[in-house]
């Protein structure tokens, strides 16, 4: 976590703050602007005076002009709620560089959110369990207590994401953003945890995690691949296989068509997604890559 | 206990391990590489090139092809092989060797009375029923005699009548057989088909031989057992002949009989005569634990008293035939039970010398040469000085010492005597200038030469063995001139003259020795005369046969002092009729065969007679040989039937590549 999670790392998201969509409703005392009125100081609009509504919110002023009473109306900031689901199964830390990729994702979307007053929590994917070790972060001085042990998350065994996140029991609704940060190489149907997501109204972000010989092998000849993710030389994920410029090109083709699977997936339920390269600085990402699609704005 | 591999080229199953070994060391390498998740690696799948879909049952079809090598190895072992018809005759291929010596003649006297050799054919009778009919399988049968031969070579069901007239025709020999070339033949047939097995039958113990071969002791000691007359033979002792006798009992005998012994045209020079038959008793026992024996009784019979087993009434000096014989005997072998003795008659050699001058030098040489020949002939000499005492027929040699008798001379061309051996010896210019056109010797000169001069040799010549030509030397001679049509061979010179002729045409017999004993050193080298007159009397008298009793089989060496000899068998067939000497004549039947020589000398055929017999060996009926012989079936592979040995290999061969291809093929997603 030497590179990214530093003090370096986290000056430069001071400029980035989370774009929030209009229709989440989160909790109070936050940052964000929401589509309802509230309690705010900031004028919003007059509407008439309706039976029940607080009379000390009556504009006299109005009244004198018009002769009915209006009352005035204030914008109202909600606290969100950014929930980020790690997968920490061994496809994810079997290289080093590949886990503390997504560490430092997870750290970034951690840490911007503090930054705003919202409330994070991450949730470590392993086998068909979702843990929130940490608890629910409020605050930068919440945030960086964690920090270090977030750094000493153990990858090991495999993630059935949709397994894990069906099985929380208090995943709140319409209170902000979910991050699901994975390589998703899993035969788990972890569409079902997204689709489980959306209906909870959570804002919803994919980041696809690789590395660059995920992405485009670089190896050629004669191999036998053992998944990291079992134990057993005789198991079905192990291959043995003459790695040709044909073979390659086979692989970037499924590769191509796996995401193209996964973009078609999220615009269908309108959620965000993102492959990184652990290949590519992570600031690019943060600062380009999260902005083109909007999930982040800048502040200045 | 010894450790044998039946099929060692079983061992090239073994081959398979070094392909394994091959395929270990070339099989591809795959370097292992650690991946997060092979998961896209197994979705690419579907886009390579559409591949036959076996990885599903990669791991079984290894194991399977494993499994089927080491079937096709076991298999290789086993000596794989398609039994065709062709596969059945083979695997059932017999080969008979029948003996048929002297000793197969042998017959069960307490019983049937069938001989071995016929039972060996009834014998051999059901084997080819068994092997043709039964077992569909093919028959040899080798008739072991002096030469054996196939008489039946590789017959099928298909010849199994020709087969059976085949042995029943066969007959046995009255010689020996050669057992051990029979078994090359059968031992060929077992090389060309290992399957191949043999029977010998025989009665003769003959000792392991290998296991491909099964041996029938016909012998039956309870049945069997005979005596013979091991060998006669008359021995010229003393100026008489002395009879020695060896005969003998083989098997469990223990009998007294009698031998008959009949001597026929005794001749001692006053007349032939017979003497009364002798019959010897003979007593023969077994010993104490009946066990069989092969007794021998020697005995000798001749006019003295103690002669041991019979005493002759007279000297014999010569005889025509010896007769002896057991007679009134059954025993298994009758054919040893007779033998004739020949030889009795000695051959005459009859010498006129006719001379001018007495010379008592010619009288002692012709004594010393009758002494040595004694054995085989009879020499007479009588020499004279009178012409009209001197002989000119009836004698065998003439020697005429420096004249010719005027009498012969007279005769006209022919001069010489036509009936015997003409010797001129330093013969006078007359008579030659009188006979010598005739003989186409041409007198020339007397030549004295005034010293001693040493003869040299001429051309090879007979007459001339042992003779030191060059110790002897003359003082003169004479010189004769030879025409080339006169068949004179110069045989000693003196200087460049020869010295002595010799011509040897069937009707002229003429020796011209052209200087006088007196005026040579021949007087002080009698031994050079001795050898020179021996000579003479070898090379133009030769003895028609050296030996007068042969066994079956063998080759009589003959010579001949006439033109030709005629041989007849004891039936007066003719088996050979010699005129280039010396010959050879086979003896191919028991019996008695006549040897007459004819000449073109005005002499009378000479007959000579020769006993052929069984040999001796086969009258021991119970005797044992170690042909050290081996047929072995189980040091060959048994090649049996179609060999598909090659295919099994080559299968092996295929599998184990057939593994490689498959090892060597991407392992994709299980």
């Amino acid at each position: 976590m030497k590179n990214f999670l530093n003090d370096e790392f986290f000056d430069r998201l001071e400029v980035l703050s989370l774009n929030f969509k209009s229709s989440l409703m989160g909790i109070f005392g936050g940052t964000h602007r929401i589509k309802s009125y509230g309690q705010t100081v900031e004028f919003a609009d007059f509407r008439e005076y309706l039976l029940g509504d607080d009379i000390r919110k009556i504009d006299w002023n109005l009244f004198a002009r018009f002769g009915k009473y209006f009352i005035k109306l204030f914008t109202d900031e909600r606290r969100m709620h950014i929930r980020i689901f790690l997968d920490c199964s061994r496809s994810m830390g079997a290289v080093r560089e590949k886990a503390e990729y997504a560490i430092s994702v997870a750290a970034a979307f951690g840490y911007l959110a503090v930054r705003n007053m919202d409330k994070v929590s991450f949730y470590l994917i392993n086998e068909d369990k979702c843990e929130n070790p940490f608890g629910y972060l409020v605050g930068k001085n919440a945030f960086f207590s964690v920090i270090e042990n977030l750094a000493k998350i153990k990858f090991d065994g495999d993630a059935k994401i949709s397994d894990a996140i069906l099985s929380m029991s208090a995943l709140g609704g319409n209170d902000g953003i979910s991050v699901i940060i994975s390589d998703f190489f899993t035969d788990n149907d972890w569409q079902k945890a997204v689709n489980y997501l959306t209906f909870k109204a959570h804002q919803v972000l994919l980041v696809q995690t690789l590395l660059p010989d995920e992405i485009h092998p670089s190896f050629t000849g004669r191999s036998e691949l053992i998944d990291s993710e079992t134990e057993h030389l005789v198991d079905g994920r192990h291959l043995r296989l003459r790695i040709s410029k044909q073979m390659i090109s086979a692989y970037s083709q499924a590769m191509d068509e796996y995401q193209e699977e996964i973009k078609t997936f999220s615009r269908k339920l309108g959620i965000d997604y993102l492959t990184v390269s652990t290949g590519v600085p992570i600031e690019d990402m943060l600062f380009k890559r999260l902005l083109d699609i909007g999930l982040y704005r800048r502040v200045t | 206990m010894i450790l044998q591999w039946l099929v060692p080229l079983g061992f090239l199953g073994l081959i398979g391990i070094g392909v394994l070994v091959v395929i270990y060391i070339i099989r591809p390498k795959y370097t292992r590489r650690l991946l997060p998740s092979t998961f896209m690696w197994i979705r690419s799948q579907k886009y390579r090139r559409k591949r036959m879909p076996i990885e599903p049952f990669r791991d079984w079809l290894i194991f399977l092809l494993q499994a089927l090598a080491i079937t096709a190895c076991a298999l290789i072992i086993a000596s794989p092989h398609l039994v065709t018809e062709e596969t059945i005759k083979e695997s059932n291929e017999r080969v008979v060797v029948i003996d048929a010596s002297a000793s197969m003649r042998s017959k069960l006297v307490k019983t049937t009375g069938e001989t071995r050799f016929k039972r060996a054919i009834d014998q051999t009778k059901l084997l080819v029923d068994e092997v043709l009919i039964r077992q569909g399988g093919s028959i040899s049968v080798i008739l072991a005699g002096r030469t054996p031969e196939f008489i039946v070579d590789d017959a099928d069901r298909h010849s199994y009548s020709d087969v059976i007239d085949i042995l029943e025709q066969a007959e046995c020999t009255y010689g020996s057989s050669d057992l051990e070339a029979a078994m090359l033949m059968a031992e060929d047939r077992v090389l060309h088909n290992p399957a191949a097995k043999v029977t010998v039958f025989s009665g003769t113990e003959l000792g392991y031989m290998g296991d491909a071969v099964t041996f029938v002791n016909l012998a039956d000691p309870e049945k069997e057992w005979n005596v013979g007359i091991y060998n006669c033979v008359a021995s010229y002792e003393q100026n008489q002949y002395v009879f020695y006798l060896d005969v003998a009992a083989y098997g469990k005998v223990s009998m007294d009989t009698v031998l008959h012994f009949e001597i026929k045209g005794i001749d001692n020079g006053d007349g032939a005569f017979d003497l009364d038959p002798l019959e010897i008793p003979i007593s023969f026992n077994v010993d104490d634990n009946g066990e069989e024996l092969i007794q021998h009784v020697n005995l000798v019979v001749d006019p003295t008293n103690e002669a041991i087993g019979g005493s002759l009434d007279n000297v014999v000096g010569n005889f025509e035939e010896v007769l002896v014989q057991f007679r009134g005997l059954n025993d298994s072998l009758p054919d040893d039970d007779t033998m004739m003795v020949y030889g009795g008659i000695r051959d005459r050699v009859a010498i006129e010398h006719y001379t001018s001058d007495r010379n008592i030098f010619f009288s002692s040489g012709i004594s010393s040469v009758g002494q040595r020949f004694a054995a085989t002939r009879d020499v007479t000499f009588t020499s004279t000085i009178r012409e009209e005492a001197a002989k000119s027929s009836g004698s065998d040699i003439y020697l005429y010492e420096h004249t010719v008798p005027s009498k012969i001379a007279e005769m006209g061309q022919r001069g010489l005597p036509d009936d015997g051996i003409t010797v001129l010896l330093d013969p006078d210019e007359e008579a030659m200038r009188e006979i010598g056109p005739a003989l186409g010797l041409e007198f020339k000169e007397h030549k004295a030469l005034g010293k001693f001069t040493n003869l040299t040799y001429g051309s090879p010549h007979m007459l001339t063995n042992r003779v030191s030509v060059e110790e002897l030397g003359v003082s003169a001679y004479d010189l004769y001139e030879a025409t080339p049509e006169s068949g004179f061979v110069p045989v000693m010179y003196c200087g460049d003259d020869p010295v002595l002729f010799a011509r040897n045409w069937h009707s002229s017999k003429i020796v011209v020795m052209a200087f006088s004993v007196n005026m040579s050193n021949l007087t002080t080298r009698p031994q050079d005369f001795l050898f020179l007159m021996c000579n003479m009397i070898d090379f133009y008298m030769p003895v028609t046969l050296s030996q007068y009793c042969f066994e079956i089989g063998e080759k009589a060496t003959v010579n001949c002092k006439g033109s030709s000899l005629l041989v007849q068998n004891m039936r007066g067939e003719t088996v050979s009729l010699l005129t280039e000497f010396p010959g050879e004549v086979p003896l191919d039947e028991i019996g008695t065969y006549t040897f007459t020589t004819r000449f073109s000398l005005n002499k009378e055929d000479e007959v000579r007679k020769a006993y052929v017999r069984t040999p001796v060996i086969e009258s021991s009926l119970f005797r044992m040989e170690d042909l050290n012989f081996r047929i072995m079936n189980s040091e060959y592979v048994k090649e049996m039937g179609k060999d598909i040995f090659f295919w099994f290999a080559v299968s092996v061969v295929v599998l184990l590549f057939v593994e490689y291809w498959l090892q060597h093929r991407d392992i994709v997603g299980r």
